[in-house]
């Protein structure tokens, strides 16, 4: 009924490692039954990608599964381990022990992501903050209560992304983390409990801060830092201070839920990037921007500058401000879903170096009017 | 423009941007920068024909957003070679054209992969090794058999014998 030669036993060893790489380990370790060639294929593979799921969420079936892979398996190096699972298991805390084990076959990636709403602490072993081939990890623990990560020492030479998710840092994790991952370039850490008062590194090229929750004062000091994005739910600007920012160039400050402005120090730390972006919720106070302005510098690399709020945009002072310090300025976009009728105009009149200023690109909804003053110095300097 | 030439004698003439999707003759471009015709001994004119409209495909996309950011006119260069049928869904995500691309028989997603391999264009031998994964997902062994004609050379004792070997991968 089926002439079709059988292809997929014929490919090439690499070849088809590189398709069983994209199935879970357990349907992995099932090709072993199809025919003699599968036998060992699967012992090869170099992806671990371990599912809870594939075990009903039974964290023994699972405990018996992944010890056995480690046994059967051999000593062939590995590639990625990816653990994903929903813990429900009451009876005893999860144990994140096997990472012992896969740390050994010198993996470049490992990602955790485990959820569970049992309380208590997911345990990583050490040996996870000291494998020496490890290029990315991954650890995403959301749990009922942060989980706190504390290794003895961190020591990850060729760690170049990390990306950490509802974790508890503090000021000890975060030295031992720069100190013991000089190739560092990316960090991300999302909805994470922060107790950390300095990020300094020379190295870190990418910086992403998204819904965390800052306990105290955070100097940010990465002279080698491209790309920058802070995504915060309260009011955190005013406790980030930025230094030696100077490799800028991709900046944003995104905050839907906050109303009011960032603040203008955080502002003045972002004044060597080319591109910013802002995405505000309700980006007006009463109490004039102007006060902390003589803290901001000239924005003598900015060329896009990217304006959007959730509601209204009522103040353009400081709009005006970045018009007038960014002589360079190439496009600026203004998006909002409303604006104010008793809007405040800018106050008086700026005086533009925007001589490179190109596109202007305008999106309000179509009863709201523009402020005639800020419409008619856009005209001014547009053609 | 650069020739590529099939295993069958077909000669495809491509810009050398989409010729260069693929890493093999990326490095021969690089090591010889007046090579312009190069035969490919593994790859059939029909096989070779589907992988050079992914590349030009994926070329044209990459151009056209690069494009689309320094706010030139769509109408710029690069667009004149496209082919009609891929203007219609420029507009389209690229990741739907290459669902749609590579919904295509078994016979053929096996020498797009071989291709793919031998060409070294990672995108095309991502996007069909995860197709090829995708097909084997949820199969059970016999399913997986069926599907690609895999014959199982274990007697019944022996495919027993695994089994109650290694009760932790079947449990």
């Amino acid at each position: 009924m089926n002439d079709m030669v059988d292809w997929i036993s014929r490919l090439p060893d690499d070849v088809l490692n590189c398709i069983l790489s994209r199935l879970t380990a357990k349907e992995v370790v099932q090709t072993c039954i199809l025919s003699k060639r599968w036998r060992n294929t699967w012992a090869s593979v170099r992806v671990l990608n371990f599912q809870l799921d594939d075990f009903d969420n039974d964290s023994d079936r699972f405990g018996r599964f992944v010890d056995s892979v480690f046994e059967n398996r051999g000593q062939s190096c590995l590639g990625k381990v990816i653990y994903e699972g929903e813990f429900v298991d009451t009876s005893h805390g999860p144990s994140m022990q096997w990472l012992d084990r896969a740390a050994l076959l010198m993996p470049q990636a490992i990602i955790v992501c485990a959820d569970t709403n049992v309380g208590g602490q997911l345990i990583f072993p050490d040996s996870v903050f000291s494998c020496k081939s490890l290029e990315y990890l991954g650890l995403s623990v959301c749990m009922d209560g942060l989980s706190i990560i504390r290794p003895k020492s961190i020591a990850l030479p060729s760690l170049q992304t990390l990306v950490l998710e509802y974790l508890s840092l503090d000021d000890d994790f975060a030295q031992k983390l720069f100190l013991g991952c000089p190739s560092l370039e990316s960090l991300k850490l999302e909805y994470c409990d922060l107790f950390i008062s300095d990020i300094s590194s020379n190295v870190l090229k990418k910086l992403f801060l998204t819904d965390c929750h800052l306990y105290q004062h955070m100097r940010i000091c990465c002279p080698s830092l491209i790309s920058l994005s802070i995504n915060y739910f309260f009011n955190s600007t005013r406790i980030i201070s930025l230094e030696k920012m100077t490799s800028l160039v991709n900046a944003q400050i995104i905050s839907w839920d906050v109303v009011g402005l960032p603040d203008a120090q955080l502002i003045s730390g972002l004044s060597n990037a080319t591109s910013l972006k802002f995405y505000l919720r309700d980006p007006n106070s009463k109490e004039p921007w102007k006060k902390d302005i003589s803290k901001c510098r000239t924005f003598r690399n900015l060329k896009s500058l990217e304006i959007k709020a959730r509601y209204m945009i009522s103040n353009f002072d400081w709009i005006a401000y970045f018009l007038e310090h960014s002589p360079l300025l190439q496009k600026l976009t203004l998006k909002c879903l409303s604006i104010d009728e008793n809007m405040i105009d800018a106050k008086q009149d700026v005086s533009f170096l925007v001589e490179h200023l190109e596109t202007v690109d305008i999106h309000y909804p179509k009863d709201g009017k523009l402020p005639i003053k800020l419409m008619s110095m856009l005209d001014r300097r547009t053609k | 423009m650069i020739t590529l030439t099939s295993s069958d004698g077909v000669q495809f003439d491509v810009r050398e941007a989409v010729a260069k999707e693929s890493q093999i003759i990326r490095d021969m471009i690089q090591d010889d920068c007046v090579i312009t015709n190069i035969p490919l001994a593994n790859v059939n004119h029909k096989i070779l024909s589907i992988v050079l409209e992914y590349c030009q495909m994926h070329v044209d996309k990459t151009e056209m957003e690069v494009n689309a950011s320094k706010h030139q006119t769509t109408t710029g260069e690069g667009s004149s070679s496209v082919p009609v049928a891929l203007k219609v869904s420029s507009n389209k995500n690229l990741n739907d054209w290459d669902k749609e691309f590579i919904n295509v028989d078994l016979d053929t997603l096996y020498d797009l992969i071989l291709a793919a391999n031998y060409l070294n264009i990672s995108g095309l031998l991502n996007l069909t090794t995860q197709a090829a994964a995708d097909i084997i997902k949820g199969k059970t062994t016999e399913e997986i058999r069926a599907t690609f004609n895999i014959k199982n050379d274990f007697t019944p004792e022996e495919e027993a014998a695994i089994r109650k070997e290694n009760p932790w991968a079947f449990e």
